[in-house]
């Protein structure tokens, strides 16, 4: 049958196409088959599924007159109860991230805090004025930017505001930089890298990014032919005993 | 009462969203309302309900964490104007901040304990926060950003705040101006440039081509101003902050450095965000939104004629109103709406005029996020958004709610407004058919039948099919089971406002038609003849496609036309799928007909109705600059507010168009990643 399936492109003058030849065309009447429905059945047909449903209801217009199913008065509504979220066994490592509070003061970064987190953990496309990557054993294992922490900034003035902001820079904050469980072992604490940077630009982290994905941040820079961002600082290894008893035991309670 | 933290938008996973706290210092006990109320009225109710931030609110979680100081007030600290400390009036407060009232000091500074009286308080509180807005209960004037800190007194409202969120979110320049003229090298920030060149400048999408660039030169360097519209005449519908060109000054100097446009968020606080601002702050926040166009539904929520267009992400919804061929948003609700519907991924939204005013209201049922189903009402709050009045939970009088219930929207009863069919043939046995007629505020189980229908032994494949197949105002019921015997099955079940009468049943055969297992049904009047006739489909069960018109006579249906493997201008095969429409607006039931799959190319077609017969049209591949592809879904609707049924929203991941079918199948809109409607360019 001369058909258009062959170039596979739609010709509404061509003729029908053949979908499957071993199958036949439609008949005017179809066949008579064995199981069949009865008319004016009164029983439900049986089913393997489930069982009934407890609510009774009205079957008939008679029922539905002088039953009392009438629709309850709206009021006000508490929370919806759930979700029935199973709770992660211990020692079971789903979803998690570690977070770094890191303090910077002149350059110098020390780790302050640190948790382990459940949930998902998601990075920006690496568009800000400052980052900062996280390395094991030259791996990237989690990069993510931000605003300028570095920066002081006082509100204009109404008694003179041409003299707008107050800008300024500060030598001490703390940043966050967070790993996801996922990609770090605890052996592997004492080397993880943290790196804080500024870039050139807002977006040029996002654009060495695109040409050279996945690679420690300054590395990314030179595969891309691009200007190193501005190191800020360097953390070499988190050492959990700087932490205190609990908090280091939490964290150590769930890492592999 | 403890110290305490209160979510106050619950928008998700911390380590997923942008997680502010709000902290505040200075309130005792008794005078939390003061620091509620300022939580409520700036954050809540002022940042967050301004263009950006209502939009991408579900970006971010905000956690108010209420902490008792001794004192009321903090600590005041006078300085001279050689910065010697004159004066000081201690307050013993939570987090030892003071107040300076001092623009060179930014009026509120860090007392020696407060890095780690906060580093505590989050600690405990908000473990994974990312930016804090320290609240001092002073009436002074004054706020400092110091990285992730934002320390506000009561005095700042809510557009300071949005404005330093625009540092802290969008790592945007400030656009001010002082006198000095910049030197430097091109700025790092998207928003601030040093460059006059049209052809590499940063936002130059944006900037019209009949706009002049430099668009403002400062006649006078040296006078501290930001100039505006000075090259040319400025167009009578400029807008100073959404129509973008080059203005000079910006970043505290007052020549050599230029900015997008007159007066924007950055510069004057009150103003939205630029296109160019705007757009960074879409662009970074995308990922923590979690926004696609997966899941959307059309509806005429707010009655004026025009369908709008709610988009649904996990727990969130958002909502743009029709205006010509273009949407704007109107409302949003992150987590919950008033009267409390939670929503949730597996919402399931069905769009009807269930209370006959005039506007659709919109049934949400999940019977997969929660302990237990849930069915809610939500209706037009007056605002453009949605607020719940009934909600169900588990049951409602005579129908046990469960997993696999499915609903369909007819007017069974003929009083105008609609109703719901719920069916289960799934979760129990015997299978179940509920009438759920609408009270306008609410539903009552009007009939509810078990196992069988009006002399219709119920199976698990039943599908039902409302429609007025006898024209009397009354939703009827097709159904359909191609599965579950041995024969095929078609019903026509009249409705008697409160039950169903069987008035027809085909077995195996209808007429001009043979049944087969894959038959597919739409619902419609293609004839226009006031009754809702049948539309059936088959691309699996013969050698080729094969589609019918079934018209209703009321009492059973005849065939008026059968398409055996083509139709006037469409070539059927075996993945077709259809969608009923009214293209020309005639009162007849048209068909929009898509196929991925079967040829080497895309295919969108309209099927229009004659009344006894189809002509259709089709374009292939590409829609103006959509793309079609295996991921496009379809929903056919009326956003123009024009006769018939005419529009269709498409829709994937990332983009979301807009269609018209008639003369023939156009894209009218089309938006990537979120809806904004650009004065010049787009974001992509």
């Amino acid at each position: 049958m001369a058909n258009n399936a062959d170039k596979n492109v739609m010709d509404s003058a061509a003729a029908p196409v053949i979908e499957d030849a071993s199958l036949p065309e439609m008949p005017l009447a179809g066949d008579i088959a064995r199981e069949i429905m009865e008319t004016g059945a009164g029983a439900p047909s049986p089913g393997p599924r489930g069982a009934e449903m407890p609510e009774p209801a009205p079957s008939s217009e008679a029922d539905e007159e002088s039953a009392s199913y009438g629709d309850e008065e709206p009021g006000s509504y508490g929370d919806m109860e759930g979700p029935a979220a199973a709770c992660a066994p211990p020692g079971d490592y789903t979803e998690a991230y570690l977070r770094l509070a890191i303090d910077v003061d002149d350059g110098e970064l020390t780790l302050v805090d640190a948790a382990v987190i459940d949930g998902p953990v998601v990075f920006s496309d690496l568009t800000g004025q400052m980052a900062y990557d996280a390395v094991v054993h030259g791996r990237r294992v989690a990069a993510d930017a931000f605003d300028d922490l570095a920066v002081r900034h006082s509100f204009l003035s109404p008694d003179s505001p041409e003299t707008g902001h107050g800008v300024g820079q500060t030598s001490h904050y703390q940043f966050v930089a967070r790993v996801p469980r996922s990609e770090v072992t605890l052996d592997e604490l004492a080397d993880l890298e943290v790196t804080l940077m500024r870039p050139p630009s807002t977006r040029a982290l996002a654009e060495n990014e695109a040409a050279a994905p996945g690679l420690p941040l300054e590395d990314a820079a030179a595969a891309a032919g691009s200007e190193q961002p501005e190191i800020v600082g360097r953390l070499h290894g988190i050492d959990l005993e700087q932490l205190g008893g609990s908090a280091a035991e939490a964290v150590r309670s769930r890492l592999r | 009462m403890p110290e305490s933290v209160t979510t106050l938008q619950p928008a998700g996973s911390p380590g997923a969203k942008r997680d502010i706290a709000i902290v505040g210092d200075g309130f005792q006990e008794g005078e939390q309302s003061l620091f509620n109320d300022y939580c409520r009225d700036t954050v809540m109710e002022g940042v967050f309900r301004q263009d950006f931030y209502y939009e991408a609110a579900q970006a971010f979680n905000i956690y108010r964490v209420n902490l008792f100081s001794a004192d009321s007030g903090v600590t005041t600290n006078t300085y001279d104007a050689d910065g010697n400390l004159v004066n000081s009036v201690h307050r013993d407060t939570r987090l030892d901040t003071i107040f300076t009232g001092m623009w060179a000091r930014c009026w509120i500074e860090d007392g020696p304990s407060t890095s780690s009286r906060l580093n505590m308080v989050l600690s405990a509180f908000v473990p994974d926060w990312d930016f804090v807005l320290i609240v001092v209960n002073s009436t002074g004037f004054g706020g400092c950003r110091r990285g992730n800190r934002l320390y506000v007194t009561r005095g700042a409202d809510w557009s300071v705040v949005a404005h330093e969120f625009g540092h802290g979110f969008g790592s945007l320049a400030d656009e001010y101006c002082r006198p000095g003229t910049f030197s430097g090298s091109e700025p790092q920030e998207v928003n601030v440039t040093a460059n006059m060149n049209r052809s590499t400048l940063k936002w130059r999408q944006f900037v019209s081509p009949t706009t002049p660039v430099p668009t403002g030169v400062n006649p006078n360097p040296g006078n501290g101003a930001c100039t505006g519209y000075n090259q040319g005449t400025r167009p009578a519908l400029w807008s100073s902050d959404l129509d973008a060109g080059l203005f000079e000054g910006a970043k505290y100097q007052d020549s050599g450095i230029y900015r997008p446009v007159e007066n924007c968020r950055m510069r004057g606080n009150s103003p939205q965000f630029d296109p160019v601002c705007y757009t960074e702050m879409r662009r970074i926040q995308h990922p923590f939104s979690g926004q696609t166009f997966n899941h959307v539904v059309t509806g005429d929520f707010n009655g004026d004629g025009r369908d709008e267009v709610l988009v649904h992400n996990e727990n969130s919804i958002q909502i743009y109103q029709a205006s010509g061929n273009q949407l704007d948003f109107v409302a949003g609700a992150v987590e919950r709406v008033p009267g409390s519907w939670q929503f949730a991924s597996g919402d399931k939204f069905y769009v009807g005029d269930f209370n006959g005013d005039g506007k659709d209201e919109v049934i949400v049922y999940n019977s997969t996020n929660w302990n237990q189903e849930y069915l809610g009402l939500l209706v037009d709050d007056g605002d453009g958004g949605l607020r719940l009045i009934r909600r169900y939970d588990d049951r409602m009088p005579g129908w046990q709610f469960a997993r696999d219930d499915t609903f369909a929207v007819a007017d069974f009863n003929g009083d105008g407004t609609d109703d719901l069919i719920v069916s289960n043939g799934t979760n129990w046995s015997p299978a179940y058919l509920g009438m759920l007629r609408s009270t306008g505020f609410g539903f009552t189980v009007a009939r509810r039948y078990d196992g069988v229908l009006a002399g219709w032994q119920m199976r698990k494949g039943d599908r039902y099919l409302p429609g007025d197949f006898n024209g009397d105002g009354r939703d009827d019921l097709y159904v359909w089971n191609g599965t579950d015997w041995s024969v095929r099955y078609l019903a026509m079940l009249h409705s008697t406002g409160s039950g169903y009468a069987m008035v027809k049943r085909y077995d195996n055969t209808a007429p001009g038609w043979s049944m087969a297992k894959h038959d597919q049904h739409v619902v419609g009047d293609f004839t226009g003849e006031g009754r809702d006739d049948l539309y059936v489909f088959n691309g699996d069960d013969w050698s080729k496609a094969y589609l019918g018109m079934l018209s209703s006579t009321g009492s059973e249906l005849s065939m008026v036309n059968r398409y055996d493997g083509n139709a006037p201008g469409w070539q059927m095969r075996r993945h077709d799928r259809h969608w009923a429409m009214d293209v020309d607006g005639n009162g007849r039931t048209d068909l929009l007909v898509y196929n991925y799959q079967d040829w080497s190319t895309e295919y969108l077609g309209t099927m229009v109705s004659t009344g006894s017969g189809l002509t259709c049209n089709w374009r292939a591949d590409w829609l103006g600059e959509w793309n079609l592809g295996s991921v496009d879904q379809f929903e056919p609707c009326n956003y123009e507010g024009a006769s018939g049924r005419r529009d269709v929203v498409v829709h994937n991941d990332n983009w979301l168009g807009m269609i018209r079918a008639t003369p023939t199948l156009s894209l009218q809109r089309l938006y990537y990643r979120w809806i904004h409607n650009y004065r010049q360019g787009r974001n992509w």
